[in-house]
Parts: C-alpha cells; structure tokens; sequence
C-alpha cells in the first residue's frame, strides 16, 4: 500500500480516567489526548467531555505489587478519523502507556451520531378516544322531566282524587 | 414461561445504531442475572441481536453495564 491509498478510518476511544485526577488536571489530561490523536494525522468528529461516573463493578491496577481499588472513575469518548496503521500505533505507543487511563477502548465506528435519540412524544400518546354526545342528550331529557312541577301536581290530585 | 416481544425495538424507535454508551436501552436486552437474552425472547432482528451483543459486551468492559447482576 503507498502513502497515498491509505485509507481513512473513523474510529471511536471511550476512556476512563482515574478518579484522584482532580477536576482542574482532567482537561489537561483530554487534551494530551487530544494532541496524541491529532499528532497522527487524526481530525475529530464529535467528543463527550468526561464526567464521573460509577463503575458497575470494581476495577483494580496493579501499582508495584499493589493493588489498587477503584468503584468510581472520569468517563469520556471522543471520535475521530486516521489512518489504520497510525490508529495501531496510538493505541500500543499512547494509550496503553498513558497510567491516568484507568481503562480503554478503541474500535472501528460510523460517521453518524450513533446515540439513541429516543421519540418519547409518540409513545406518549397511546391512542386517541372519540368521545359522542349520546350519554348528554339522555341526561337532559331526564333533566326535563324533573322541572315540570304542574305535571307532577297533576298526576297527585288524580291519585287523590282516585282514592276519594 | 418467557412471552417473546412483539416488534423489533430499533425498528420501533427508530433507532438505526446500537451505542455501547446507551446503557438504560441496553439493560431492556439483559436479564435479572445480567445474561444478554435471546432473539427467541428480544424480538429483534439478526442484525440487531448482533449489534445489541457488540454493545453490551463493550459496555462490560468500559464497566458501564455487570458481568453478573444478583
């Protein structure tokens, strides 16, 4: 393959960073990403800034024979495109040997944004009911009836006078 | 006994990639253990039973989604 057939790829990083880099060091730490990323020909797409977050399950490094713990850490992507064998090198020249990177992962995606954008306002809305005036007009016709009092007082002398 | 879902639910919603960062839609495709369930049970399509697979093995590793839920 010449230099010129080299064949761009977008590739995504999610990264985590270790939680004891305090918040004012953590974009200092993005950015020597960043600059890692654009040192290899790479030009970005779109980026997540990275926020804390909780690991659903511990993660242990190895400091010298000691273990240590972590329940919490900074986690940010960004997505770019390179060149495949310069994406190689950033992953076993930079990021492996970065130690803030509590973990990573590097793999192949699309350009598009690739996010769920749930459309929560259609399944809102189960389904639309007809309502009619049928039940209304039946009560109004009862209404009616009610209010004629020479009816009612007619009908009671007839049965009085029945009885008489 | 499982009732399998109805509809695919990337089809559904409209959804046409399956990211590793959407963890609440990816936590629909796993069950109380935390085992990816299968497209007897998901309804999905094989494409997206795939990709649902890719996520959801991508978000273990970044420690986003359990290995073993209970």
């Amino acid at each position: 393959m010449t230099e010129d057939s080299k064949e761009m790829q977008v590739y995504e990083l999610g990264y985590h960073i270790l939680p004891t880099v305090v918040a004012d060091d953590l974009e200092g730490e993005v950015g020597k990403l960043r600059s890692a990323i654009e040192k290899r020909g790479g030009s970005f797409i779109a980026e997540g800034t990275p926020e804390i977050v909780s690991l659903a399950y511990p993660m242990f490094v190895n400091y010298g024979g000691k273990q240590t713990k972590y329940e919490r850490a900074h986690f940010g992507w960004m997505k770019f495109e390179m060149d495949r064998e310069q994406a190689v090198a950033l992953r076993e020249e930079d990021l492996s040997r970065n130690s803030l990177l509590l973990r990573y992962t590097l793999f192949k995606t699309t350009r598009e944004e690739t996010r769920a954008q749930l459309q929560t306002e259609q399944s809102t809305i189960l389904r639309e009911v007809k309502t009619t005036g049928i039940l209304e007009k039946k009560h109004e016709a009862e209404e009616g009836g009610e209010v004629s009092e020479e009816a009612l007082e007619k009908t009671i002398d007839e049965l009085v006078g029945e009885e008489k | 006994m499982h009732r399998p879902m109805t509809a695919d639910y990337f089809s559904q919603h409209g959804i046409k990639y399956v990211d590793y960062k959407d963890v609440d839609v990816l936590k629909r495709f796993l069950n109380p253990h935390g085992r990816i369930k299968p497209r007897t049970q998901t309804g999905l399509t094989a494409k997206h039973q795939r990709d649902v697979t890719r996520a959801i093995k991508r978000a273990r590793e970044m420690g986003l989604l359990a290995y073993i839920m209970k």
